[in-house]
């Protein structure tokens, strides 16, 4: 199986909002097919990624670029093939981010959002180095954005 | 749960789309080659499991974010 490894986590476009088309949905909810990411706020890197059909409802979501700098996941041959990526400036990746009942906040780096940037077609991955990342990798609870 | 006994390269066909490939066996291991619809997610059982559970987890209402996450609408 050939690997295809985004050398840097692309950064996704948040200037405007945008509709991305996940057709086998994420894990677990097969059929939020439709996700709405609405424009960053001003002091914030955090995103809101909702689900379409369920207004209201969705994901905190980050860029991987914006709390882990180093994150390299090796993203599969198919998974490149489904969403129609040859290289890594064709993709963007998000990643979630889970607020606990404590309060403090975590971000799922085993299975990123790889997003393609020209289509806005995306799909939970889990890359082939999974085992090397954190399912519950700690964040600073407001990473700030910079000025 | 059915159970089927096949030998290496030996085929299991599911849905009529989904081809399930014995392609290799080294003692308690087992190598399966997974032939499926790309929209069909195929993962190792308990990787499903645990991104399952942490996406319900993270899941939330957006009136429900803290404000140190993102602004109050």
């Amino acid at each position: 199986m050939k690997t295809v490894r985004p050398d840097a986590p692309q950064r996704p476009p948040t200037q405007q909002q945008l509709t991305l088309k996940f057709p086998a949905g994420i894990l677990g909810f097969d059929q939020a097919r439709e996700f709405v990411l609405h424009p960053a706020p001003p002091d914030s890197f955090y995103l809101w990624l909702e689900i379409a059909s369920q207004p209201g409802r969705g994901f905190i979501v980050i860029s991987p670029s914006n709390c882990a700098p180093a994150y390299a996941p090796d993203i599969s041959q198919p998974d490149c093939d489904f969403l129609g990526i040859t290289s890594p400036d064709d993709a963007f990746v998000l990643t979630i981010v889970t607020i606990n009942p404590n309060g403090a906040a975590t971000v799922n780096l085993r299975s990123p959002l790889v997003i393609n940037r020209h289509t806005l077609k995306g799909k939970q991955c889990v890359p082939a180095n999974v085992s090397t990342f954190k399912l519950q990798h700690p964040l600073e609870q407001r990473p700030a954005a910079a000025a | 749960m059915l159970v089927l006994s096949r030998k290496t390269n030996e085929n299991i066909v599911i849905d009529g789309r989904i081809i399930v490939k014995v392609v290799r066996t080294e003692g308690n291991l087992v190598k399966l080659g997974i032939q499926a619809p790309p929209e069909v997610p195929v993962h190792r059982q308990e990787i499903y499991e645990e991104i399952q559970n942490c996406n319900q987890a993270a899941l939330m209402s957006r009136s429900a974010v803290p404000p140190n996450i993102l602004p109050k609408q």
